[in-house]
């Protein structure tokens, strides 16, 4: 057991674990509060990635305005799809069944959307000299620039996103509304911006995670939201629903928990990787059905 | 101030009031009291404008606002402890009177706000950090009133607050009811238990199946044969 | 013998006559376009039963018609082949059973799957199950790739004997279509429908929920695992990728498309899908229209039929059908006096 491989893939499972953690909590905001599962939370993750892909390499951009224009594009689209899929469908037919195929219909048809724009094939992502950098410590450790970077960031957000559930008026609001919309009313709260709100910060976490993802697998292509959208979920699904830091946590437990599984893995097995995500599901949901950590909506 | 005129509601195609008519004037406090299934919570519901009124006109400082979404309501001064608490379980105590203050403009009135139901509840002081779910029914339902008066609002709406608790409980809470009405908020107060809401009320209305039967003086109606008969189980 | 049934029998005759004209007429491609609308309408009937009338919304239905696609080609494929390709055990390897059989067989395994997997996700709630039931599907995927001893990995098994041809397959759609409805009509039918507007309700009324709800899971898997079984016997091969995720949700969109609890439902939605997948793929290919060339868009048909399904949703949540029977459309059984026009779930 090599403590310096051990440390390296700490830190890949990190970063990795950053940008499930950035993804879990659009998904538990959504369906703390609305109830459902944005199946369409991979596709304003991809849209953000394409946003900032296509900025800077056919407009020149900066690689900062590229993060920019992807949280951008990720917020429009996400309110694009509350108003034109969610809102509607809430309104008159708010049954389980009817969203999620709803859901799972926007999501299919933004995938292909851009399958048909931009065609299958996978784009480089242009990330820039300065962020190719490695630092290498005395001991022998290789920290990517990049890496470094993805985890500072993530971390600041997340501070910053759950000291504003936790303490400001409107936050508080937000888990008001994910555990009785009726009380909320009652005190004055306006579901319809609660549910922008966390459509707003939903959707600008999942365009940084985009970058991220971008500058650390290097790949930008319309499929890439569909299957790390799903590990992104499971991750709000383990850290309880609604529960935002615990979806964070889970995101980071997940992360870590498959580098590090595929990395101490005899290679032959490596195909199996991502079952390490359901087993890990599994196996919690049926110690803990509802979470590891307390869910943000009222327990029937 | 509120004021209920003919007014015809239901739950989709069933109708549940068929026509009633009560009011509220200022600094009062007065009792809607009935069988279950009567109607006095769909009556509470059609002022706090979660449940549209068919026919007839909501009133209050006489303004019509029969159509005006439920979380608005809070900004006229109205403000409504429902039936069953509905607590924010997942907050804790004092998140759950941050919310009753949402719409406070002001550190200063809101900081006065809290002291005065920390002083009215101290249970709700000593719990203050406790998550809403934790606390027994009684707890609870002195955090939905506290709740409710964060804002001070000029009606309070009081659904069931005697629902499943014990007397000694029940009692408690009854105080600090009359202490809040004299503070100068109008209260309506919706009970099942006839006797604790003739008490504390100046008058009235006795509603059955969703229709006023009754309505008057409560020192009147606690001498009334047919409240005696029926509701206070004096044979 | 009344007017009822001599319209049946007129409709059956008239179903074998086409059925026949197509088997001799239709050639390769238009053939299996047939047969396949049967089978798709199969395993959309069967997935009705459990996401419809009983209204537990699973998706695991991916996962264990894998297992008996899977089974119908090792239990038929020639030794020798398996020999060569697989590592068996030798009674598996020797092992050569008939068409019918094989179907059964792949069927009863599919339930068995179904129960072995299923079950212990029923102590979930609502979402969590659906999550659950969306992983069996990754997870058997997962399986059938890295098992190569039995499945032969992602190159998949091939040369599978053909045996679906048109008579099986609306052979049996029909045997599903009827069995649906004597079941939907008997005491347990009502049982599951009493279940899927209100299960505590019913378990108050005396129906035996949990037990219901397994056997309805039970015939569900058994249905969608025969008509695996055909579909691997109509394709002529069997790989990880079929019954994927992705085909999970496009049943479950014909289902939604169509109406659930009703029979017609995912008949129109099976309809409705594979004519206009056809119907659409020229366009996808590229076409020329009065002059102007439109180049290949790949990917346009499923954004129509997201699109679709979206609109669907909005507008007419309860599918096309609404909830109604083909029937109630046709004027004879109005004629009829009877009141079967307008029953919300009927069999």
């Amino acid at each position: 057991m090599n403590v310096l491989y051990f440390l390296q893939q700490l830190i890949n499972g990190l970063s990795y674990g950053s940008i499930l953690a950035l993804l879990a909590i659009g998904y538990t905001m959504i369906y703390g509060i609305l109830g459902l599962i944005n199946f369409a939370h991979g596709e304003i993750f991809m849209i953000g990635a394409f946003c900032s892909y296509l900025l800077v390499s056919f407009s020149g951009a900066s690689f900062w305005t590229g993060l920019l224009g992807a949280v951008g594009g990720s917020v429009l689209i996400g309110l694009l799809i509350e108003k034109l899929v969610y809102d509607p469908c809430l309104k008159k037919n708010p049954e389980v069944l009817t969203v999620f195929i709803a859901s799972f219909g926007a999501s299919l048809g933004l995938r292909n959307l851009f399958v048909m724009i931009f065609g299958d094939g996978r784009r480089a992502f242009p990330t820039p000299e300065y962020l190719e950098g490695i630092i290498i410590t005395e001991s022998g450790l290789f920290l990517n620039v990049k890496d470094l970077l993805i985890l500072a960031v993530t971390l600041i957000l997340l501070v910053v996103v759950t000291l504003f559930i936790k303490y400001s008026r409107i936050g508080t609001a937000m888990r008001a509304v994910a555990y009785d919309p009726t009380a909320a009313q009652l005190v004055g709260v306006n579901s319809k911006t609660v549910v922008l709100l966390a459509f707003i910060i939903g959707s600008a976490l999942a365009g940084i995670s985009a970058v991220s993802y971008g500058i650390s697998f290097g790949i930008v292509n319309p499929s890439m939201g569909y299957l790390i959208g799903l590990n992104g979920f499971i991750a709000a699904v383990l850290g309880g629903i609604g529960n935002v830091p615990g979806a964070a946590i889970s995101g980071y437990i997940i992360g870590l928990g498959e580098i590090l599984f595929v990395a101490f893995l005899p290679p032959a097995w490596s195909a199996v990787r991502p079952l390490f995500v359901w087993a890990l599901l599994f196996i919690i949901l049926f110690i803990k059905p509802s979470g590891l950590f307390r869910p943000n909506v009222k327990i029937q | 101030m509120l004021k209920i005129k003919n007014v015809v509601a239901g739950y989709g195609k069933a109708e549940v009031l068929h026509g009633i008519e009560l009011y509220v004037d200022a600094g009062e406090v007065v009792a809607l009291v009935g069988p279950n299934g009567a109607g006095k919570t769909t009556t509470i519901r059609c002022v706090t404008g979660q449940l549209p009124i068919k026919q007839g006109l909501v009133t209050y400082k006489e303004k019509d606002i029969s159509q005006i979404p439920a979380y608005q309501i809070v900004n006229l001064g109205i403000c409504c402890s429902p039936e069953g608490r509905n607590v924010f379980g997942n907050l804790s105590v004092y998140e759950n009177l941050k919310m009753g203050g949402y719409l406070i403009h002001g550190k200063q009135l809101y900081k006065e706000q809290l002291e005065w139901v920390y002083s009215l509840f101290p249970k709700l002081w000593e719990r203050r950090d406790q998550l809403a779910e934790s606390l027994s029914g009684g707890e609870q339902q002195m955090l939905a009133i506290g709740r409710a008066i964060m804002s001070k609002p000029s009606l309070l709406l009081l659904d069931e607050p005697s629902l499943g608790l014990a007397p000694v409980v029940v009692d408690q809470i009854y105080e600090k009811i009359e202490e809040i009405s004299h503070e100068g908020a109008s209260i309506l107060l919706v009970e099942q238990n006839v006797r604790l809401a003739l008490e504390i009320s100046s008058r009235a209305y006795v509603m059955e199946s969703g229709q006023i039967r009754l309505c008057g003086k409560s020192s009147e109606l606690e001498k009334d044969s047919y409240i005696e008969q029926t509701y206070l189980g004096v044979k | 013998m009344n007017k009822k049934t001599y319209t049946l029998i007129g409709s059956l005759l008239c179903l074998a006559i086409l059925l026949f004209l197509a088997n001799t007429f239709l050639r390769g491609y238009y053939l299996r376009l047939v047969i396949l609308f049967a089978i798709t309408s199969i395993v959309a009937l069967g997935v009705n039963v459990t996401n419809g009338y009983t209204n537990i919304f699973s998706l695991g239905f991916g996962g264990t018609m894998m297992v008996a696609g899977y089974a119908t080609a090792l239990m038929t494929l020639p030794p020798a082949y398996k020999k060569a390709v697989l590592h068996l055990p030798l009674w598996l390897e020797q092992l050569q059973v008939a068409f019918p059989l094989a179907l059964v067989i792949a069927g009863l395994l599919a339930v068995v799957a179904s129960i072995i997997l299923l079950l212990p996700a029923f102590r979930l709630e609502g979402q969590y199950f659906i999550l659950a039931s969306m992983g069996i599907n990754i997870v058997m995927g997962n399986l059938a790739e890295n098992l190569r001893g039995i499945t032969h990995g992602d190159m998949g098994l091939r040369n599978i004997p053909a045996y679906t041809n048109i008579w099986w397959a609306y052979g049996i759609l029909l045997l599903v279509i009827y069995a649906i409805h004597r079941l939907v009509h008997s005491r347990f039918g009502r049982g599951l429908i009493a279940i899927s507007k209100d299960q505590q309700l019913a378990s108050v009324m005396g129906v035996p929920v949990v037990k219901y709800k397994i056997i309805s899971f039970a015939i569900g898997s058994f249905i969608t695992g025969i008509g695996a079984s055909l579909w691997v016997h109509l394709v002529l091969t069997m790989n990880p990728k079929a019954f994927s995720l992705v085909y999970v949700f496009q049943v479950v969109a014909m289902l939604a498309i169509g109406g659930i609890g009703t029979l017609s439902g995912p008949l129109i939605g099976a309809a409705i899908l594979t004519i206009g997948t056809e119907l659409l793929a020229p366009v996808q290919e590229g076409f020329t229209f009065l002059g102007c060339t439109v180049p290949p868009i790949f990917g346009f048909v499923n954004v129509f039929m997201a699109l679709l399904l979206i609109v669907i949703m909005i507008f007419k949540p309860r599918g096309l059908m609404n909830g109604r029977e083909i029937g109630s459309f046709i004027c004879f059984s109005k004629k009829e006096g009877n009141s079967n026009g307008n029953s919300n779930i009927k069999g």
